[in-house]
């Protein structure tokens, strides 16, 4: 016969696995439960890789902006130094401005069938979104505030892009992207570009 | 009760032998690495947490942008105000900040609500989609607008304008409807053009078959805040 405090002691770690194991199957078919009920789940892998691209390129400009941090603070009470960083900070506006005729890399996009309108609005923004710098299209320089419908635009349409040519190529061309959202094929090939300033 | 033989050392080794392999046995299977996903749960975990923690960084790293621009701004702006300076380059630089957003502008305009239709079952064609703020910023822009802003965050030549699952994102910044749409510029010329059903037909049919909402008002000295970015520019350069 095992006596009764023996049979207690047995009893006590036996009672605290089976709470254990209660706890933890509670725990886990609530976690099944929320993940089959949220309208989100199917989403979040899209999400998750939307934030990875986004953080990445957060990166880079957060880098860049250090530096410029840096180079600005070395200005201070120098007046060489200050005029150039004025005459740099003018440089890059008129950039940003499509005011004066402009060099660099990037990528030339030819698209040879007729886009609707709404198609080219979705491609300037996706070439926004990679970062370009000035861009044209059948060599019309376009700015913040050039309205397409003005424009009178006929196929062959040739997009010149200056930017990164890594990221605008891989942009352009990778599964999901503009191209094969607007369902159209195009030529892109990496050139040393030279854009015209913008007509006003 | 008790078994035959209970206490012999043989039934107490044979135990003891049987605890100490079983105690084994449970560490080794705690201390093992799983080399294959069985858990079908735990991607779904992992991919929640990610996303977490992506958040957390996309948050701290815009917040360290701002500040940056902000700190950039002030220093540029001590430049401009050194007297020793050419001073037509400093009007040239002042007016170029201006065109380009990074000064708050105020004028007459329009003011452009849209938003999901309060009424409907959300469809795509009930809901306010970023390729809608798009095609207006065109609209605007085609009709002479000088500044446009959606809540609040202004329009500028880098700024795109993309659908995040349910949000829209421009320039970093996530929003959601109702947007307000600030579009300063001639009153008249943009006012009848988004009156005109023709210039965007899918907007104003769902508008209309599905209650998406859609005002148009003319507003006094509107105002088109500054861009609290900064623009970067590595790839392109002055043509002399």
């Amino acid at each position: 016969m095992i006596p009764l405090k023996a049979r207690l002691l047995v009893l006590i770690p036996v009672g605290i696995v089976l709470g254990f194991l209660i706890t933890n199957q509670y725990s886990s078919a609530k976690q099944v439960l929320a993940l089959r009920t949220s309208e989100d789940n199917a989403l979040y892998a899209l999400e998750v890789e939307s934030l990875i691209g986004r953080t990445q390129k957060l990166r880079a400009e957060v880098t860049t902006l250090r530096e410029k941090k840096t180079d600005l603070n070395a200005t201070k009470n120098d007046r060489a130094l200050s005029q150039v960083e004025l005459e740099k900070e003018g440089a890059a506006l008129t950039v940003i401005d499509a005011s004066t005729r402009v060099k660099g890399q990037g990528v030339r996009i030819v698209i040879a069938q007729k886009l609707e309108r709404e198609q080219i609005v979705d491609l300037f923004n996706a070439l926004k979104n990679m970062g370009v710098e000035a861009f044209a299209i059948n060599a019309n320089r376009i700015a913040l505030t050039t309205g397409i419908r003005p424009l009178k635009l006929n196929v062959p349409y040739t997009i010149e892009v200056i930017g990164d040519p890594d990221i605008l190529t891989n942009g352009l061309t990778r599964p999901g992207g503009i191209l094969s959202q607007i369902r159209f094929e195009a030529e892109i090939t990496r050139a040393g570009l030279s854009l015209g300033a913008v007509l006003r | 009760m008790s078994w035959p033989g209970e206490n012999s050392l043989y039934t107490k080794i044979s135990l003891l032998v049987i605890g100490i392999a079983a105690g084994l046995f449970v560490a080794a299977q705690a201390k093992t690495a799983p080399t294959r996903v069985t858990n079908p749960v735990s991607p779904f975990i992992a991919l929640r947490e990610a996303r977490k923690e992506l958040l957390n960084q996309e948050d701290a790293l815009n917040k360290e942008s701002t500040a940056l621009s902000e700190e950039i701004r002030q220093l540029q702006n001590a430049i401009t105000r050194n007297l020793s300076l050419s001073q037509d380059a400093v009007a040239f630089v002042k007016e170029l900040r201006r065109r380009t957003g990074l000064n708050q502008l105020e004028s007459d305009g329009i003011e452009i609500t849209l938003s999901d239709s309060p009424s409907r079952i959300a469809t795509p064609n009930s809901i306010a989609h970023a390729s809608d703020i798009r095609d207006i910023a065109e609209l605007a822009w085609s009709t002479g607008a000088t500044a446009i802003a959606v809540n609040g965050e202004r329009i500028v030549f880098t700024s795109s304008i993309d659908s995040v699952i349910n949000t829209v994102m421009i320039n970093n910044v996530k929003t959601v409807p109702p947007f307000t749409l600030t579009i300063l510029g001639p009153t008249k010329p943009l006012f009848e053009a988004f009156n005109n059903a023709t210039f965007l037909p899918n907007l104003f049919q769902r508008a209309r078959d599905e209650n998406l909402v859609f005002q148009v008002a003319v507003k006094r000295h509107l105002s088109a805040p500054a861009y609290t970015g900064s623009f970067t520019v590595r790839f392109a350069a002055v043509e002399l």
